[in-house]
């Protein structure tokens, strides 16, 4: 299968006054057409901002990110402008991500109007009542304004702006985590419907594997910038194999009683990104932790052809 | 706890045909009593403005002197009584409000509009090289007292009523740009300015119909309040000799000319303190109302 | 002591009068808790959680928030008739709070020693000043902070360290209940587990009766004794933990509820959620609140106000459904 988007190396790093701030480091991944890639990871993992930095909205220190076999960032403007219809981001929070001072359709043709994808108004009105539809937002709030919704509906609204460009790709920043269950479970079917039928290829960021399975082909976890373990879905959840990703499996609350007492909960709490010691940074948290994770970068290790773990359990 | 507006036909499934967006400013803003009393209060201070020189002669009601009448206390054919030159301290009220109203407004007017280019330009452009120098030159202008700029503006420019609105305009314009700049600041981390990046918006757009909109509040609070302000500070201007020149009447001249006299003849501050007072609670009136009614949270 | 009633709510109406209308946050809400147990308070935003919590504490907004009707009975005190003065001796003291954001319930501008040592002051148990300072050093041991740090400021904390710190607040005056309101929504998964682990400790050490708000039904069944399901502001569903998890018989909406939970075991890739929304407060359906989602729905339920039918000894459905003490699951 073709890739629609891949990266090569991909760093952001971030000047801090206490140092270099690594928060995306040394990223390789690969989304094909019409699939999601799952990214997981903790507060303060660098997951939104590999996000941000898949469509160019922060500019990444070094590496590539090859969109239809184009590297986004030797994009001149016109270029981007194009690329920017192509890729498109849904927001985490449904209140700060939608303009309060627009009305719903004013939301949802902002994009088609700075792009001038549509002819004619008339048009771009007969696109937004098409989108809403497909969205499932009743056209009764054609005109009302955001605070007058609910959340499940305003994070409606934030698909149906994603959608107005006709993108090809979308990174999800954590699109369900400030919803209801009942709700959430709407917007996960939603957007996997609409993959189905547009043949859209999702980045999915979330810090709940329990969501990500559902809705990501494959998935990658981040821990302070890296990827740790990157597999395909039914894989990784059959056989994790980095002590972080089942430390992170066995932390979520199970709805069922008696289960078989939780594995060892990890100790301390993540570290701080800035100017991190070569070796593994999981090392201080991690319970099978060697003298051998700590001085040297840790490669990763290919197990099957779809899964690799940077990890020295499996060197 | 978010509820649906009253205003969403439950039923039928059609578009809700709405006001338009000015026709529900209004709406909402006429919903606020007290706004709609300020604007009354402030259409009527226009009226009298316009309708001055209409009803009264500038040679011999407002500056012709007649010193057998000088200082009568208030009385039914004087209601505010006489000045020091036995003019009608009602008539020069009246004509007053042309200048000091035409003034107070000018002058927020300049600072406002620089200090919203001024401040969402840095606000936007954090950190730049942009943002470092109009900051540099706002905390420059911040450092020197405010009359003693526009003085200096003033007998660089020239004394005339024009260059006194663009000399207190511009002294005000730095607080103003801060003001603007902290609430851009605000707003511009907010996610839906980076949804409207994501789709290859301008900065100018971004700018214009992402981030102002909502950055209005604490602008128009505090360009209501600067009308006093500057209406007092023309006072202290024409008091030093720039500025209004006697014996053109200003609510602001005329407020320092009686402090000489108060003592005496305390009820000839009265009359020039009700009618700033007037001005400055209408216009904050409206602007409160203003403010929540170009906020669509405020209901409908 | 065992199983002697600690708190009891019966019939609870609160509502939120604002200018446009009448919220109506809870709805004749009956609910009893033992000594020493844990109750999992179970419902989505809006299903009036966190407004019975504060209504326990007579803590709802001042002029908006109003108690209009029921009693709430702790320790064979009526809390409703007790004066101000009364109820600030209880706040703290006998019922302590926890809330969702550890960021915002800690002052920034005092150590944390000092803000543990704060309460046990003003509650008066402890009289010198070293008494005060070992019990907050015994506190930060009890959460497992070590007793150095108490003399460091919120910032110099991580999130999980300041629940910890939150946590050993609330416990310091050894209140008979203590009320959780989503204590770890605002934490990451490994931090969230090692909270939930130390809660569990904790609860097992000093036999506090606790009532915990949340919306996850995983970390429900990890730490409570009984459950209640919340929608629209009153009880739908209540029981011991096993009748929730494992009974048999369910109300509908408890039912959607954990259809829409993604499952990590199930390999499922659509999931069901419930249709709809939650009604709006100030406008409730008529008849069962839930009617309008509800894949059961039958004339009756749009009319009348379901009964609260008894499945098991304590497990109660509020639903049509059951009127009749027949039918299965539905």
């Amino acid at each position: 299968m073709k890739d629609l988007i891949y990266t090569e190396g991909l760093k952001k790093y971030f000047k801090t006054p206490a140092g270099l701030l690594h928060a995306v480091d040394d990223i390789n991944l690969r989304i094909p057409a019409g699939q999601t890639l799952g990214v997981v990871g903790e507060s303060g993992c660098g997951k939104s901002t590999l996000g941000r930095t898949m469509i160019r909205l922060i500019d990444s220190t070094e590496g590539k990110v090859f969109f239809d076999g184009e590297d986004i960032n030797t994009f001149d403007k016109k270029q981007l402008k194009h690329f920017r219809k192509n890729a498109q981001m849904i927001f985490q929070d449904p209140y700060s991500s939608i303009n309060p001072r627009m009305s719903v359709s004013q939301i949802i043709a902002e994009p088609m109007k700075v792009c001038k994808t549509e002819a004619n108004k008339k048009a771009r009105d007969d696109k937004v009542k098409e989108i809403m539809n497909t969205v499932g937002l009743a056209l009764r709030f054609y005109n009302a304004y955001p605070h007058e919704l609910d959340g499940g509906r305003r994070q409606r609204i934030g698909v149906a702006r994603a959608l107005a460009l006709d993108p090809r790709f979308v990174v999800c920043d954590e699109p369900v985590s400030a919803l209801d269950v009942s709700i959430q479970a709407q917007i996960l079917n939603l957007l996997m419907d609409l993959q189905e039928t547009n043949n859209l290829s999702y980045m999915f960021i979330t810090h709940d594997l329990s969501v990500v399975k559902h809705i990501s082909h494959s998935i990658m976890v981040m821990y302070l910038g890296e990827c740790i373990e990157q597999a395909d879905t039914d894989e990784l959840y059959e056989n994790p194999l980095h002590p972080y990703t089942r430390a992170l499996l066995s932390a979520i609350p199970i709805p069922e009683l008696r289960r078989e007492k939780r594995a060892e909960v990890i100790r301390g709490e993540v570290k701080s990104p800035v100017n991190p010691a070569p070796g593994c940074r999981f090392a201080p948290r991690c319970p099978h932790a060697k003298p051998e994770c700590v001085g040297e970068k840790i490669n990763e290790v290919q197990i099957t052809p779809t899964h690799k773990v940077a990890c020295v359990l499996y060197y | 706890m978010i509820r649906i507006n009253a205003n969403i036909d439950k039923k039928s499934g059609g578009i809700i045909k709405r006001r338009s967006q000015l026709a529900s400013i209004w709406f909402r803003f006429r919903k606020n009593k007290m706004a709609f009393l300020g604007l009354i209060m402030f259409l009527i201070l226009v009226v009298i403005a316009f309708a001055a020189p209409l009803v009264l002669d500038y040679e011999r009601d407002i500056i012709s002197q007649n010193i057998s009448q000088r200082f009568l206390g208030p009385s039914s054919q004087h209601i505010f009584g006489t000045d020091q030159f036995g003019r009608d301290i009602f008539k020069r009220i009246l004509w007053g409000s042309r200048l000091s109203m035409f003034v107070g407004l000018g002058v927020v007017g300049i600072s406002l509009g620089g200090g919203t280019i001024i401040g969402s330009l840095s606000g936007y452009y954090e950190g730049s090289v942009l943002d470092n120098v109009l900051m540099r030159f706002c905390d420059m202008f911040l450092a020197i007292p405010g009359t003693l700029l526009a003085i200096a503006l003033v007998s660089g420019f020239g004394n005339s009523i024009p260059n006194l609105m663009l000399a207190l305009g511009i002294s005000t314009m730095p607080k103003m740009s801060r003001i603007v700049r902290a609430s851009v600041l605000s707003i511009k981390n907010q996610e839906f300015v980076e949804a409207a990046i994501s789709c290859g918006t301008s900065d100018f757009r971004i700018m214009f119909r992402h981030i102002i909109p909502n950055a209005v509040g604490p602008m128009i609070v505090e360009g209501t309040l600067s009308v006093a302000r500057s209406i007092i500070s023309i006072a202290s201007m024409s008091f030093i000799g720039l500025g209004v020149q006697p014996p053109n009447p200003e609510w602001g001249a005329m407020l320092s000319e009686a402090k000489a006299q108060m003592i005496n003849y305390p009820y000839l501050v009265y009359a020039p303190g009700i009618a700033i007072v007037l001005t400055v609670m209408s216009l904050t009136l409206i602007g409160d109302g203003l403010r929540d009614a170009l906020d669509p949270k405020m209901k409908n | 002591m065992k199983n002697e009633k600690l708190l009891e709510i019966k019939d609870l109406y609160a509502q939120y009068n604002t200018d446009e209308d009448i919220v109506y946050a809870v709805n004749d809400l009956s609910l009893s808790l033992d000594r020493g147990r844990t109750l999992g308070l179970v419902g989505e935003t809006g299903a009036g959680k966190t407004t019975t919590c504060l209504s326990i504490l007579r803590l709802l907004p001042e002029r908006i928030g109003e108690i209009s009707k029921g009693e709430i009975i702790f320790d064979g005190m009526d809390i409703l008739s007790l004066s101000e003065d009364e109820m600030r001796k209880i706040r703290g003291k006998d019922i302590a709070m926890i809330f969702q954001d550890p960021l915002s319930s800690l002052n920034p501008v005092y150590t944390i020693g000092m803000q543990i040592g704060e309460v046990l002051k003003y509650h008066g148990i402890y009289k010198d000043d070293q008494a005060i300072e070992n019990r907050v050093e015994e506190m930060l041991d009890l959460v497992g902070l070590p007793k150095e740090r108490k003399n460091d400021y919120p910032h110099q904390f991580s999130g999980g360290m300041k629940q910890r710190v939150v946590i050993a607040m609330a416990l310091a005056c050894e209140p008979k209940l203590l009320l959780a309101d989503e204590p770890t929504t605002a934490l990451d998964v490994t931090i969230q587990a090692q909270v939930l682990k130390l809660m569990n400790e904790l609860k097992e050490r000093l036999q506090t009766a606790m009532i915990l708000v949340t919306h996850d039904l995983g970390i429900v069944a990890e730490i409570c004794d009984d459950v209640a399901v919340m929608y629209a502001g009153s009880i739908i569903e209540k029981g011991r933990i096993e009748d929730i998890f494992e009974g048999q018989v369910h109300h509908p909406y408890t039912v959607g509820l954990f259809a829409s939970i993604p499952n990590l075991k199930v390999k499922t890739r659509r999931l069901s959620p419930i249709d709809g929304l939650m009604p709006d407060p100030a406008d409730l359906p008529k008849g069962c609140t839930f009617n309008p989602r509800c894949p059961h729905r039958m004339e009756v339920c749009k009319t009348e106000e379901p009964p609260c039918v008894m499945i098991g000894e304590e497990h109660m459905v509020k639903c049509h459904l059951f009127a009749s003490k027949e039918g299965g699951r539905p």
